[in-house]
């Protein structure tokens, strides 16, 4: 404790210059090993990717040479990049909408103390712990057009008439990845939520019922606000992993029917790996970093606002 | 001159006293500094001098080690050479065919590297692009499959094998799956197995209905429909559609019953769309729009997930691979055990069945620094012994005409000999070093045409796209 | 109003719902439960089954008759302990140095006085959005032109 405050006090003694035109060896040495993983195994390849996507390599033949945008605008011009784009966005929008409100209201029920609460809380944890290719072949069975459980239990409550063929159709194909999207993640939004919750002191809530306010009240107008920005931060990092979604497209439908699940993420790891075009794929992945880029800044300055507002 | 009474501050420094309490505070910790004893009593310098000599010690044994093992085995001569193969297994597996090679001579000896089995085949296509792609000779012999040759060639991963297997040994083998190794001109892949799609159909429906197998398709189709309308199957015919590599496969079944092609044999004109094709590609959309003999589920089923209801009972047709009838024979998975036969694709009237061909040959690496002990491998696995080791045990089927008579194949695979025919007339998917685009364009296009019903338009993009890549 | 001035009173346990409010919660409570655990409870289902059984047409949760072939068959056929024993060890590997590399660097950037700190901060987590995917090619790339320096 004394060290503490001496250190602090000793910080402090020093003139303001000389506290920022050094960098000090210790902290510094702290952040190495985190700094040095990171660069090892992300800016290289990142840098790569940019390199190559100036350039039309492929593997399959010698020919490298330096294109400069010409693979941009290959993409601008590309329907299928546009198909996919747009899929990738209305499964992000679907996939983080939902999983928010789920993950809210699942998140207010668990903050109420109720008999089995903490069996509920470990069974609520249960998807996000399947592994996603496990994910996948699972949904793919449940959601089979013939022998699936969905189809059987609809058809004996009388929901529907026929079999539906879930994910062999273009029309239902990409809402059967947002279902099994929603089912595993949401106990991460939840969970993220229920914490955030619980950081609100419960004696708002009561001033808020001395003062008459109903519970829809005080949740709008008290806890809500409250809880923004974590909600803001979850919903953030929702977004920006679901806009990478892979693994379970991939293996439920592979890009789907008429291309109709394709996301920008298997298009890319197709033109990647199996059409062995690195120049090209790299041009796709980097135009994805740029679109995560804008809406992790778009997310952050709404963010700001917030903090703002709440600092006032 | 300032005395030593605040030496931590430098001349520059403007003065403020220091007050009575950051005195003491100052003194403390240089008191506590001075006294500091490192914990557990070792001391830290020890302590970096014993793990940097421990460091250096593991570094130099595990430099000297490999040498040391060279020296060791520099005794025994054999050239050591890698074979890369997909995973394949039955009553034996590759890793055991492998090790008899070795045991059976000294002078080569060959390390087995497993890849995923060909199920996952776009890992394993990477896994020897990535390989064969750094041209250090490793692996020395591996396998591709028959799509991947023309692509391996015009790369120059593959080793041209006409000077170590002349026009006559090549002459042992079936036709088409020695043209299926040649690109432009030259070998370059040496026969392993082939397999091909097939109608498997239920003999017993077939007979209440007093018809035989079915030729051309409109036989199918009015077979199918009898059965389903009355109810004794539940569905007509069942294929695969999804939108990845078997949806090409079925596709080139299909248009070449109709006596079209995808792609002519000089590799650069594109015949998708032309009127064969359109034809047959319009018989597949009738199949589960107009007919109704094939569910609309196809549009999203691969291999297994079309054999579970055939083998379930519940469906009179299947196109599938050879695999399926070893399943259909197993009474633990199957309700049809004896009841199914098997016979040639049907064609259109007047034309021949046509069938996709597949399996996996093997290829030698153009940069490998053993050539003849990977020719010797190579012809040692390619012998007519070795292919009736791989029928019997691995039921991989033989491309030697002369092994598939044998009668131990009558024994053991019957099923083999009664293929004979369907396997000398398969046809391969378009031969062209772009295959990789290719494919990925037809599965987008025809899967559109099967869901969408434009045939034309599907088809003519298809045409545009493919021209765009095999003339680049 | 009670007779019991309000900050003598015990805080409400939850908030003080009516016994309505109680039945939609348990309710909710109970449709979360097997919302979460159905899908994986019918995997358990299926992996009990045997194959023929899949497409009769009448599925039940519990399969009659039970089999363990499958288990069986992973375990003893391919091995999957392997498998599981891999999992396990990068698991708790990357884990483990996450949680050394990170903390340490957390606390740098959080605690101590560093120049740049947001500009680490927002590179850090700018590195992480670029997709995993091409990253894996380049990745290779890099691990190659490692061992050859190595060699």
């Amino acid at each position: 404790m004394a060290i503490a405050k001496t250190l602090t006090r000793e910080a402090n003694l020093r003139p303001p210059e000389i506290r920022f035109r050094i960098w000090r060896p210790g902290p510094v040495l702290l952040l190495v090993p985190a700094l040095a993983a990171i660069a090892a195994v992300s800016i290289y390849p990142v840098i790569l990717g940019l390199w190559l996507s100036l350039r039309d390599t492929t593997l399959a033949s010698p020919e490298d040479t330096f294109v400069g945008l010409a693979n941009y605008q290959r993409i601008l011009s590309d329907s299928q990049f546009w198909n996919a784009w747009a899929h990738t966005m209305e499964f992000t929008t679907a996939s983080t909408l939902l999983e928010t409100l789920i993950g809210l209201v699942i998140a207010l029920i668990l903050t109420e103390r109720f008999l089995g609460r903490g069996i509920v809380r470990a069974a609520m944890l249960v998807p996000w712990a399947i592994p996603t290719v496990v994910t996948s072949k699972m949904f793919g069975w449940l959601f089979d057009g013939q022998n699936g459980v969905v189809n059987y239990l609809l058809r004996s409550f009388g929901l529907i008439q026929h079999h539906v063929n879930w994910y062999g159709s273009p029309d239902t194909a990409l809402w059967t990845i947002v279902i099994a999207d929603v089912w595993k993640t949401t106990p991460f939004m939840a969970l993220l939520l229920l914490a955030g919750l619980q950081t609100i002191p419960h004696s708002l809530s009561e001033a808020a019922l001395i003062d008459g306010a109903g519970p829809w009240q005080r949740f709008w107008c008290v806890r809500l606000p409250l809880l923004a920005p974590t909600l803001l931060i979850a919903a953030m990092f929702r977004a920006l992993d679901a806009f990478r979604i892979f693994d379970l497209v991939y293996v439920l439908t592979g890009g789907g029917p008429a291309d109709s699940t394709e996301v920008l993420s298997t298009m890319t790891y197709k033109n990647l790996f199996s059409a062995l075009q690195f120049g090209y794929g790299s041009a796709l992945s980097t135009v994805m970093f740029v679109t995560e880029i804008l809406i992790a800044l778009g997310f952050g300055i709404f963010l700001l606002q917030k903090f703002k507002e709440i600092g006032q | 001159m300032h005395k030593t009474a605040y030496p931590h501050r430098k001349a520059h420094q403007s003065f403020t006293p220091e007050s009575a309490l950051d005195q003491d505070l100052r003194r403390d910790k240089e008191d506590i500094r001075a006294n500091q004893k490192p914990p557990d009593g070792i001391h830290r310098r020890d302590f970096i001098k014993r793990t940097g000599l421990a460091l250096a010690g593991v570094t130099a044994a595990s430099t000297l080690l490999p040498s040391i093992r060279r020296g060791m085995a520099a005794g025994a001569n054999p050239t050591e050479i890698t074979f890369a193969s997909a995973k394949f297994f039955g009553k034996e597996t590759i890793a055991e065919v492998v090790q008899a090679y070795n045991s059976s001579q000294d002078k080569v000896r060959v390390t087995y590297k497993e890849l995923p089995p060909p199920s996952s085949s776009t890992e394993v296509h990477q896994a020897l692009v990535q390989q064969l792609a750094r041209r250090n000779g490793d692996p020395d012999v591996f396998t591709q499959d028959v799509i991947w040759i023309a692509e391996f060639a015009a790369a120059k991963w593959a080793l041209p094998l006409d000077e170590y297997f002349k026009a006559g040994t090549m002459k042992e083998y079936f036709p088409g799956v020695v043209d299926a190794c040649t690109w432009q001109g030259k070998l370059t892949a040496l026969p392993w197995f082939v397999d091909s799609g097939m109608l498997y159909y239920r003999k017993d429906l077939l007979e209440g209905l007093g018809a035989k197998a079915p030729e051309t398709w409109d036989q199918l189709i009015d077979s199918a429909k009898k059965l389903t309308s009355s109810d004794k199957a539940k569905f007509g015919f069942l294929w695969q559609a999804k939108q990845a590599e078997v949806l090409v496969c079925d596709l080139v079944s299909f248009i070449g019953s109709n006596d079209g092609s995808i792609l002519k044999s000089d590799g650069k004109t594109v015949s998708i769309a032309d009127d064969a094709a359109i034809e047959a590609v319009q018989l597949m959309h009738d199949f589960i729009k107009k007919y109704q003999i094939s569910p609309e589920d196809v549009l999203s089923w691969d291999e297994e997930p079309s054999r579970r209801p055939f083998t379930a009972g519940q469906a009179a047709f299947l196109r599938n691979w050879s695999y399926v009838w070893k399943v259909a024979q197993n009474p633990a998975e199957s309700e049809v055990v004896d009841k199914v036969g098997v016979v040639p694709l049907p064609h259109f009237p007047g034309k021949k069945s046509a069938a996709c061909l597949g399996g996996y040959q093997y290829g030698v690496n153009a940069s490998t620094k053993n050539r003849e002990a990977a020719v010797e491998f190579v012809r040692w696995m390619s012998s007519p012994e070795t292919q009736l080791r791989f029928a019997t045990q691995l039921g991989l089927c033989p491309t030697r005409a002369a092994v598939l008579d044998q009668p131990q194949i009558a024994q053991e695979q019957p099923f083999m000999q009664q293929l004979k025919g369907v396997f000398i007339g398969a046809i391969p998917r378009p031969v062209t070093p772009k295959y990789p685009q290719v494919t990925l364009v037809l599965q987008s296009e025809i899967s559109r045409a099967l869901t969408t019903g434009d045939v034309k338009g599907a088809l003519q993009t298809a045409k545009e796209k493919i021209q765009a890549i095999v003339k680049a | 109003m009670s007779a019991t001035p309000i900050y003598q009173q015990k805080p409400a346990q939850g908030l003080t719902f009516p016994p309505f409010n109680r039945v939609v919660i348990y309710a909710c409570a109970l449709f979360i439960a097997c919302w979460s655990v159905g899908p994986f409870l019918w995997q358990m289902a299926t992996s009990l089954q045997l194959d023929k059984q899949l497409v009769s047409g009448s599925p039940t949760l519990l399969p009659n008759p039970l089999t363990l072939d499958h288990f069986i068959n992973i375990f003893v056929a391919k091995s999957f302990h392997r498998y599981l024993l891999n999992s396990v060890i990068v698991a708790g590997t990357t884990t483990f140095l996450c949680l050394l590399f990170g903390a340490i660097a957390a606390f740098a950037l959080a605690r101590l006085d560093i120049r740049g700190r947001f500009g680490i901060l927002g590179f850090v987590l700018a590195v992480s959005m670029f997709p995993q995917i091409a990253m894996r090619y380049c990745q290779k790339l890099c691990m190659r032109s490692g061992r050859i320096l190595l060699k």
